[in-house]
Order: structure tokens, then C-alpha cells, then sequence
């Protein structure tokens, strides 16, 4: 048992140690700092957050819906919902083009209003919404489904109606599981490549997120190349360190 | 003016009417898993039975044919609280704020709400946890709050179920007494599996066991 367990952690270990030690310290702070790099930093944050609040916005009642209604199509909408985990990110970018690019199912429709949403920043944020709502919501519906409805059941009996249930009860009872979905989202916005290489495009300022740039800089500057992923890993670490004693008991119970 | 009521679930086995003059106390006792908890979750709101109908005076509760059809009023617009078996006390909240629940879902100001919170508390000798979080209370003390909780939110009907189950030994005779204290002059239905119970806290009792019909007896 010992063995195989440490091979385990040594496939995630290694190759992470593997980046540390090529990073050149010397010259860190020049090779992060340059324009290109420094925009994308920027960019990548900017786009992961917005991505992250839609995720809540659109995810929240989605994740109620699951949880706590029952119809016939339930299993049906939850494994759709699922199906950007297991769908590779480049498939799911070409979707996103032929649904909302020039000639898309909408997106043609948004062009006869001269906005078009393809290779632009909004294209990188809706490629990393597609790509991060599963986790929030499978997140916040095991929150949802372990904390019960006993709590919402003795609220009604108290006299509140389903609004005063859902913001006072459900909704607090379930934030840590909320927020440690929130953060798994922001994590795999913060990553995302394949969807948004299709989707959005890589130009500098625009839709070039971090990834897409590490992914340039390897060709011409391994070094920054090195740098860039260092800054990628650090952030994964706090995110992890963050919400992980939350991430890995999702819905246990709150407090 | 009665509350008067016919609960039939049959997959649990439940078929139990009574009419309890209102400001009466009913305890409904029988053996564990006969479905003493379903009467109480039907009447609450919080379980449709297939069919059955309920009513507070004039006021009905619910009104179901035999298809599961008619009248289903909402838990929250009953006028019928529940005290459940375990405390049940909102975990993210303060003591005060817990049975300050019932006012301010009803419309009450905050100020208002924690004011009748604070007064229920020192009624039932409480107020002493006010600012507590509720996993810091004892089995007994938290009954004890959540008592104060349902009666903080004004019901017309008091349901409990099961009320001094989490009380230790030495907490069971002073909430007992309190309960006697408050239910005098409610409008009540205790479940218990306790004869001693219900003896001392209800003025009618309704039987339910594993025999075809439940009797009733004064």
C-alpha cells in the first residue's frame, strides 16, 4: 500500500519540483515583468473573475434546481451540465464557436446588432464559464443535498415564506460549500487553454490569457516560459491552500 | 371551535382523526415508528399526505379527496409551528436571533423581532444564552431555546414532537414543569413515546397502534 502511494504523489510531485528547479531566481522578476507577460497576468485575472461571479450568478440556481425540485429530466440536465468536466477543452471551444461565433446558432443573431462575441475578452470569459460551471455547481449541490431540508422545513413552520427560507436559511447553511466551489471555478478559469485558444483567439491584451501566453513564450524564451508557469503554480497553491479543508468536505457541515 | 383533523398515509400505516377543542393540549402517544412523527409532519405542512383534511375553526389547513386532490395551504401560512425532535437550532445564527426567527420572517421590524426574542427568552429562564451559538448549548438547554423559538413566532397550533427526548435526566423535570407552564392555555399536540409525558402535559389522548382502528380515549 505504502509503495504505490508514494508513486502516486511522486507523479504530482516530480514534475512540479521539476519547473522550481529550472526557474532562473536570478532573473525572475525581469522575465515576469515584461509587457506582454505583465498584460496577460492581468487579463487572466480579470477574465477568471468575471467568469467566477457567472458561475455563482447562473450556477446558484441551477445547483437549487438540482437539489431541491425533482422532474423527469433532472438526470438528463445534470449529466449536460457535467459534460465540459469530462469534454476536452478544445471541443468544447469549437462549440462554443459554432453557438456563438459569426455565423453560431446565436451568435449570428448577435450580429445583425453589430456585436459580435468571438476573439474578443468576452469570448475568453464565456469559454472559461463553460468550462468552470460544473465545478461550482456539483460543489454546491452535495453542499445542498447534505445539509438537508430539515432546517428549511422548521423555517416554514416559523412563518417565513420561500424567499426569507432561501436567504436567511439555505443560502448561509451552504456558503462554505459555495465558496469552495467559487474557488475551484476561479482555479480552472485561471487555467483554461484549449476552449479559449479556439474560441477567443490569443492576441496580446485581448483574449491572450497567462496559459496561452506561457504557451508562446516556450517557443521563443523557455526561461519566461518557466518564470510565467512558477507564477500559474503559485497562485494554484494559495487557491488550494484557500479552500481546500473545505474543497475535499463539500457540504459537510457548516461552522 | 376545534382543531380537527384526518391523516391517512397509508404506506406508513396512519389513519387518525380527532377534533381537540381549541386552547386544549393533545398527546398522541403509541410505540416507536407507528407514525406519531407523519401526523405531526402533515399537520406542519411539511409532508402531502395522499389524501386527509385539517382544520383550525373555520380555517382550513389542508383538504384532500382520495386522488390527492384540493386545498394544501403552506407550511408558512398555517399558523402551525413545529418543535421537532431534535433541537433543530439554525447553526449560523445566535441564540437571540434564532428565536427571533419567527417574528422577523413574519413581518416584524429587527428591533421588534429580538425585543419578543429577548422577553420569550426570559420567560422560559434563557436569556442568560442570548449571544451564545447554539453547538455551544447542552441537549437540554437548546430544547429549551427551541421552545422559546416556537413560541416566539405566535403559532395558533403548537406541535412537539417528542419534546424532552435530548434532555438528560436532571433537565427533564424542569422542562417538563415549563412545558405544563406554557402549553395551559395553547392549542397543542404532543408526541410521545413517554406515557409519563403525556400524562402530565395533555388534556385528551389519542392512541395509535397496530391495530386496524386507533382508539381515543378522554
Amino acid at each position: 500500500m505504502i509503495l504505490p502511494a508514494v508513486l502516486g504523489a511522486l507523479v504530482v510531485a516530480v514534475p512540479v519540483l521539476g519547473l522550481v528547479v529550472q526557474v532562473d531566481f536570478a532573473g525572475f522578476w525581469r522575465l515576469i515583468s515584461s509587457e506582454s507577460s505583465v498584460a496577460a497576468l492581468w487579463l487572466s485575472l480579470r477574465t477568471a473573475a468575471a467568469s467566477t461571479a457567472l458561475c455563482i450568478l447562473l450556477g446558484t440556481p441551477l445547483a437549487l434546481v438540482l437539489a431541491r425540485s425533482d422532474f423527469t429530466a433532472k438526470r438528463l440536465v445534470r449529466s449536460l451540465i457535467l459534460l465540459p468536466l469530462v469534454l476536452p477543452p478544445v471541443v468544447g471551444g469549437i462549440a462554443l464557436l459554432h453557438a456563438f461565433g459569426r455565423a453560431g446558432l446565436v451568435g449570428r443573431y448577435f450580429e445583425v446588432f453589430g456585436f459580435s462575441v468571438a476573439f474578443t475578452t468576452t469570448a475568453v470569459v464565456l469559454a472559461q464559464t463553460f468550462v468552470s460551471l460544473p465545478f461550482l455547481v456539483v460543489g454546491l449541490e452535495g453542499a445542498l443535498r447534505s445539509a438537508g431540508t430539515r432546517y428549511e422545513g422548521l423555517a416554514a413552520t416559523l412563518g417565513a415564506g420561500p424567499g426569507t427560507v432561501l436567504h436567511r436559511i439555505t443560502l448561509p447553511l451552504v456558503l462554505p460549500g459555495l465558496a469552495s466551489g467559487a474557488v475551484l471555478a476561479f482555479a480552472r478559469s485561471l487555467g483554461e487553454f484549449g476552449a479559449t485558444l479556439t474560441f477567443a483567439g490569443s492576441l496580446q491584451g485581448v483574449t491572450r490569457t497567462l496559459p496561452l501566453e506561457i504557451y508562446l513564450q516556450r517557443e521563443t524564451d523557455p526561461a519566461a516560459a518557466v518564470a510565467l508557469s512558477l507564477v500559474l503554480v503559485a497562485v494554484a497553491v494559495a487557491v488550494v491552500g484557500i479552500s481546500a479543508p473545505r474543497a475535499f468536505s463539500v457540504g459537510g457541515r457548516p461552522g | 371551535m376545534t382543531l380537527s383533523f384526518r391523516v391517512r398515509v397509508e404506506d406508513r400505516g396512519v389513519d387518525v382523526a380527532h377534533d381537540l377543542p381549541l386552547g386544549r393540549t393533545l398527546g398522541i402517544v403509541g410505540p416507536n415508528g407507528i407514525g406519531k412523527s407523519t401526523v405531526l409532519e402533515v399537520l406542519a405542512g411539511l409532508l402531502a399526505p395522499p389524501s386527509g383534511h385539517a382544520r383550525v375553526g373555520p380555517r382550513v389547513l389542508f383538504d384532500l379527496d382520495d386522488d390527492g386532490r384540493g386545498q394544501w395551504v403552506p407550511p408558512h401560512q398555517r399558523g402551525v409551528t413545529l418543535m421537532a425532535q431534535r433541537p433543530l437550532l439554525f447553526p449560523h445564527l445566535s441564540v437571540l436571533d434564532n428565536v427571533a426567527f419567527g417574528p422577523r420572517s413574519q413581518g416584524a421590524s429587527r428591533k421588534a423581532a429580538r425585543e419578543a426574542a429577548g422577553d420569550w427568552l426570559a420567560r422560559l429562564d434563557a436569556d442568560r444564552f442570548a449571544a451564545r451559538r447554539p453547538d455551544s448549548l447542552s441537549g437540554g438547554q437548546a430544547q429549551r431555546v427551541a421552545l422559546a423559538r416556537a413560541l416566539a413566532a405566535e403559532p395558533e397550533v403548537l406541535l412537539l414532537d417528542e419534546p424532552l427526548a435530548p434532555v438528560d435526566i436532571e433537565g427533564k423535570a424542569d422542562l417538563r414543569r415549563l412545558l405544563v407552564d406554557v402549553l395551559g392555555e395553547r392549542t397543542a399536540v404532543v408526541v410521545s413515546h413517554d406515557p409519563w409525558d403525556v400524562q402530565a402535559l395533555a388534556d385528551e389522548v389519542l392512541e395509535m397502534g397496530p391495530f386496524p382502528n386507533s382508539r381515543k380515549s378522554n
